[in-house]
């Protein structure tokens, strides 16, 4: 296939509405993790091991959700990221400055990672290039630490409960979108020089 | 099968390829990782951790450039956060300006990564590590340089903050990621378009710098600098450097590191000297922790203890706060038993080690407790004192899980410039307090900042603490206001009792406060709550 028929059947350079799809995602992406940082922050420990922990989990679910072949996860790990975040939340609630949460909350934020992890082979089939997949969704990633860092201190019990819903939002509404001129399963495509 | 570019040597077959496994993902590709292991015969069959080792380990040429990139990236992170804290002394805009830089300079490398030649690559990896070393080197006096550059040029006020900030930023961000970040996009070209697993290996590289990351910490921050710079070597050597670029980077490495100590010290006298006018005589003790960088300075004939570069002992107005935090309280209540939150220097243990029956002593640093103990003795007598404990944790969890209660809790926690100090001063934080302490115990903090000048951060604390303690008097002292709190069960001290009891030496210059005084001081001002605990970091 060449490259006029990749684009014409909807892959894309960087623009178009994977590009901001890949935004989206990274903006979320950031607020999600971000708000599992201050949860840990606020309700368990400031403790540097938190941290490490937190971090650890979330590598270790993205490295399970890069490797899940089946697009359906990605879609069903769209509404249980989500939904696992405010397990997380309510369990920390029930059982504040408690360590024994944390493998519980651990568990969480794997499941969380994971849907960053699927993101990636999800959409690459929709880019000519993957460094524009990446790119677009880094730049989502750094709005979304911008959000953070700022919201997480001026409105942090907001942040808190209300970040992680909507930053899901514009990503379920682009996703929705671009369903509807989706591909049929394409390996990403060596890079032209 | 592509033709490598990333590599000298053509990248070995990857059979494993996600591309060619079956549905299942993960577990298949374990499965059919399992199979050959099997067949040779082995005497027992390989354990899950093995396989998933064995899944997620670089083979290829590549997937080594990878795993090693995204070590590096991770071990970047942790100490370049950790310089630029120290040299912006504002620990959440060092965060934020840090973290821009960081993804920034990620952003930077993916969108040239297919317009760079890999030659270029390795011809600029080593301008680029000297570069990095020099900027971690020199990042602390520099940015007060800038300051005073953006001064000369009459950015007054917060602007020769902000211009100095902008120009280090912009340096983080070049000198940062930005080249490890052209690995990743390049790899998958040369990988076969591979995401999933060119990426896996990235993040199998960023788990084991993460893992390694507290062990190498605990042991110095040179063995971090050294982890980072072999693995900087080692892409190197992947990328097809030659043996001489290998070498001398390998010999500049080893100087930076052999060197660094002195360096560092170096480097800090000069920006102590120009932040706070010292004399810098020696600097006897440095550490990097997960928190701070722990410095013990000799200046102008005393012993001066400061975390990430900020002063936290030394000079008079130190011992005034010790004796008003803590013996003013001890003195009023007989023998308490003592929780102090926050350590430091440790000279409020001094001062009512003799008072005390009990003082158990809470910091999230312990290594800011060992230097403490050590350099300040004089002052907090730890070595003649029996009476106390030492727990290292957070704050917040000790209140939450402390046994019993106190008759006398201390708040010797620095001043709110990060997110995680912060929120020791909010109306959760103090509820946690006040529910650990006995029926008639008394919470002691100082303001931190004049409470009757422009700025609302005293004013903010005081609204906070009134908020939650039923009972409170404090003691104004030149601007600084000191407060005493506790439940229903607390006697408020009489004006004129109170200021009975001060010794003579402090008595000259201090005005006792009652309830209604607090309450009409900070008359309008909103509480701290986890909501707002920006108005703090950034008043």
């Amino acid at each position: 296939m060449s490259d006029s028929e990749a684009t014409s059947m909807g892959r894309e350079q960087g623009q178009g509405a994977v590009a901001w799809l890949a935004a989206a995602m990274g903006v979320w992406l950031a607020l999600l993790q971000f708000a599992y940082f201050f949860l840990l922050e606020v309700r368990l420990s400031s403790r540097a091991t938190s941290f490490f922990v937190a971090l650890f989990f979330w590598l270790a679910g993205f490295l399970v959700g890069l490797n899940v072949r089946s697009p359906r996860v990605f879609v069903l790990l769209l509404p249980a990221s989500l939904g696992a975040y405010y397990v997380a939340r309510q369990v920390l609630g029930l059982f504040p400055y408690r360590l024994g949460i944390l493998p519980v909350v651990g568990v969480c934020i794997a499941v969380s990672g994971a849907l960053a992890g699927a993101f990636f082979p999800y959409l690459a089939r929709r880019f000519l290039a993957v460094k524009w997949l990446l790119f677009h969704e880094n730049n989502g990633f750094v709005v979304g630490l911008l959000l953070t860092l700022f919201g997480s201190v001026f409105a942090g019990r907001f942040f808190l409960d209300w970040a992680p819903v909507l930053g899901a939002v514009p990503v379920l509404a682009l996703a929705w979108n671009s369903r509807e001129r989706s591909l049929p399963a394409l390996a990403c495509q060596p890079m032209r020089h | 099968m592509p033709k490598t570019e990333l590599c000298e040597t053509p990248p070995i077959p990857t059979t494993d390829s996600l591309e060619s496994a079956p549905e299942g993902g993960v577990s298949g590709l374990l499965h059919r990782r399992a199979e050959p292991e099997a067949g040779k015969g082995s005497a027992r069959a390989p354990s899950l951790w093995r396989a998933v080792v064995g899944a997620f380990a670089p083979r290829a040429c590549h997937e080594r450039c990878l795993f090693l990139a995204g070590a590096c990236l991770t071990l970047v992170n942790f100490f370049m956060v950790q310089h630029a804290t120290v040299a912006f002394r504002r620990a959440e805009m060092a965060v934020i300006a840090f973290s821009l830089a960081y993804f920034l300079g990620v952003s930077a490398g993916y969108l040239v990564s297919d317009r760079v030649k890999p030659s270029w690559v390795v011809r600029a990896l080593p301008w680029f590590l000297v570069g990095q070393l020099g900027l971690l080197l020199a990042m602390q006096p520099l940015h007060e340089v800038l300051r005073g550059q953006f001064r000369f040029l009459g950015w007054a006020g917060k602007a020769d903050d902000f211009g100095a900030g902008v120009l280090l930023f912009l340096l983080m961000a070049g000198l940062g990621t930005s080249i490890f970040a052209t690995v990743l996009p390049r790899a998958i070209t040369s990988g076969g378009g591979d995401l999933a697993r060119c990426y896996s290996v990235e993040v199998a590289g960023s788990l084991t710098g993460l893992v390694l990351m507290p062990f190498l910490a605990a042991i110095s921050h040179q063995a971090v600098l050294g982890a980072y710079l072999l693995g900087a070597i080692g892409l190197l050597a992947l990328l097809g450097a030659g043996r001489g670029v290998r070498w001398i980077m390998a010999m500049v490495a080893v100087a930076f590191l052999v060197a660094y100590p002195s360096l560092d010290r170096a480097a800090a006298s000069e920006t102590y000297r120009r932040v706070y006018g010292w004399k810098v005589e020696d600097i006897p003790f440095t550490r990097f922790t997960p928190y701070h960088k722990i410095e013990v300075v000799r200046a102008n004939g005393e012993p001066r203890l400061l975390l990430n570069g900020l002063r936290q002992f030394g000079g008079d107005p130190r011992r005034t706060y010790s004796y008003f935090v803590s013996e003013v309280p001890a003195r009023l209540m007989g023998a308490p038993r003592v929780a102090l939150l926050g350590c430091g220097s440790m000279a409020t243990v001094g001062r009512i080690g003799d008072i005390a029956e009990s003082i158990r002593i809470v910091d999230l640093d312990a290594e800011v407790f060992a230097a403490a103990r050590h350099y300040f003795r004089r002052e907090n007598r730890l070595g003649e004192l029996t009476n106390w404990t030492f727990e290292e944790d957070d704050a917040k969890h000790w209140l939450a899980n402390a046994q019993g209660t106190f008759d006398l809790i201390l708040h010797d926690i620095p001043p709110a410039h990060s997110r995680q100090v912060a929120l020791t001063y909010t109306d959760e934080f103090f509820r946690l307090v006040k529910a650990r302490l006995a029926p008639r115990g008394v919470f002691s903090i100082s303001c931190l900042d004049p409470v009757t000048g422009k700025s609302e951060y005293g004013r903010r604390m005081l609204a906070t603490l009134t908020s939650v303690f039923d009972r409170y008097y404090a003691i104004e002292r030149r601007g600084s206001l000191f407060f005493y709190g506790g439940g229903l069960g607390l006697r408020e001290v009489p004006p004129s009792e109170l200021l009975r009891r001060l010794d003579p030496e402090w008595r000259d210059g201090s005005r006792p406060l009652t309830r209604e005084q607090i309450q009409t001081l900070c008359a309008g001002s909103r509480p701290i709550t986890i909501s707002n605990v920006g108005d703090l970091i950034y008043e």
